[in-house]
């Protein structure tokens, strides 16, 4: 599973600190999502996504293999 | 509010911990090998769960949750890691009783240092693999 959420998160400004207050989980669990290295559930991946202001999952999250 | 809870009960653990054993070193008398290895594994899962509390603390000061659902799944993997462990360590300390003979409480050590101890490098190593 790839994601977007770096460059959303820069595009937003929002400081990674910022982003897991926003969707409260810990810093590093931002981290590790953003380098790919940890797949969120459901509920998490909905909470990032609204963060983020983007519409649908589809739009940060990524399944590899897939063309979005 | 919880999350102030737990880092304060963590905080008393570690302390409370410690304190046991300065106790039991101070009064140890040191006569063999187990005298001196399990106060070292102890100080050993001391210094782990120091590091586990402040990266707890750090998040807490910052205003973030203490647990979330990757700490959440690091806790339970890592404790069936333990378990499993436990398991194998009381399997080993009574294979060995035919070789070597320790008073009983040594066994009792060695079964919840060694649970202790695969449970806090388990968690350590998930903790930074980043995928748990």
């Amino acid at each position: 599973m790839r994601n977007r959420i770096r460059e959303l998160r820069q595009k937003k400004g929002l400081t990674q600190e910022r982003l897991a207050q926003l969707v409260q989980v810990r810093r590093e669990t931002i981290v590790f999502l953003e380098q790919g290295r940890y797949n969120p559930s459901l509920e998490l991946a909905w909470r990032v996504t609204r963060a983020l202001k983007a519409k649908r999952i589809e739009d940060v999250f990524i399944l590899e293999g897939t063309n979005r | 509010m919880k999350n102030k809870v737990t880092v304060a009960i963590s905080i008393v653990i570690v302390a409370a911990v410690l304190v046991t054993l300065t106790f039991y070193v101070l009064g140890a008398s040191f006569l063999g090998l187990p005298d001196y290895g399990i106060p070292a594994v102890a100080l050993l899962i001391v210094a782990i769960a120091v590091l586990i509390v402040a990266m707890n603390y750090k998040n807490f000061r910052l205003g973030l949750p203490v647990k979330d659902e990757r700490t959440k799944k690091i806790d339970a993997k890592a404790c069936r890691y333990a378990f499993i462990a436990t398991i194998w360590i009381a399997l080993g300390t009574a294979m060995m009783e035919d070789y070597v003979t320790l008073p009983w409480r040594y066994n009792s050590y060695i079964i919840m240092l060694g649970s202790a101890l695969v449970f806090l490098i388990s968690y350590l190593i998930l903790y930074y693999k980043g995928s748990a």
